[in-house]
């Protein structure tokens, strides 16, 4: 179906009306902590002879050496989203505390005091949650 | 970055400790919260600053939030005017998203733009745009299932 500008515009308007800009936050903010750790959890360290001690071979190998079946994959995957959206929701929250969620449609990282509060928030995620 | 056959995967954060992470993935039963925590207390605590992680996508939202607010308060054709973004008719939702994520760019020092993070964020940016005009309220609905 191609979608025309009048559906994306009804779309954007349908989408702000129900979860509003915190929700355009907290889609945005789950969406990049998801590629984040996705990109940490593909990574390797060590040469070929030691690979079973990367997280990109650990991803889908168990501690047994036997290959994830798909379903596990896509089962820890959606925990791994569902973990990312509540990191996502913390920021969020930290951010509305700090009164910077209105302030986001500016350039925030002009000002360095406040780029610096906004900082604070992301640096949230290294806690657990 | 590391070869890995005909692949290539990102190189490991340089720290002893990521050895956490790889023993919360060897686990009999895996755990998502605990990897998602290990992983990024592990990772960002070895980059100097939060910095790099943050400014590519804070761009981002700038850039996607005042859109967003601007076609709902004057209509996706001020919007696309206003932010001067040329739409193909063939793709109209990833050509806006792009249209948009170029314009974030277009402020960002390239140090940001050019870094891994910043390849996330473009990523996780166009997706979100794409989902919320293609999918309306059900983009975070669904996002939430």
């Amino acid at each position: 179906m191609v979608t025309t500008r009048i559906k994306a515009e009804n779309n954007i308007r349908e989408f702000l009306k129900t979860h509003g800009n915190e929700g355009f936050l907290k889609l945005l903010l789950t969406n990049y902590l998801y590629e984040l750790v996705m990109y940490y959890l593909h990574s390797a360290k060590n040469p070929a002879a030691q690979v079973r001690e990367d997280t990109s071979y650990r991803f889908y190998v168990d501690g047994q050496e036997r290959v994830y079946p798909p379903e596990k994959i896509e089962q820890f995957k959606h925990g791994l989203h569902a973990e990312c959206k509540k990191k996502a929701e913390f920021i969020v929250g930290t951010l509305r505390k700090m009164e910077l969620i209105e302030r986001l449609t500016e350039n925030v990282m002009a000002d360095p005091q406040v780029a610096q509060l906004v900082h604070e928030a992301f640096e949230s995620i290294t806690e657990r949650t | 970055m590391v070869r890995m056959g005909t692949s290539r995967a990102m190189k490991a954060p340089a720290t002893r400790k990521w050895n956490n992470v790889i023993s919360a993935l060897k686990a009999s039963e895996r755990n998502a919260e605990t990897v998602v925590n290990i992983a990024f207390s592990v990772a960002i605590n070895t980059i100097p600053t939060i910095n790099p992680v943050s400014t590519p996508i804070v761009f981002g939202i700038s850039e996607g939030l005042r859109f967003v607010l601007d076609v709902r308060d004057k209509g996706l054709e001020e919007a696309l005017k206003s932010e001067a973004i040329c739409v193909s008719e063939q793709y109209i939702i990833p050509s806006i998203s792009d249209g948009l994520w170029n314009i974030a760019l277009s402020k960002m020092d390239p140090e940001f733009s050019n870094s891994p993070f910043g390849r996330l964020a473009e990523l996780a940016f166009k997706k979100t745009m794409n989902q919320i005009m293609s999918k309306g309220a059900r983009a975070l609905v669904e996002e939430e299932k």
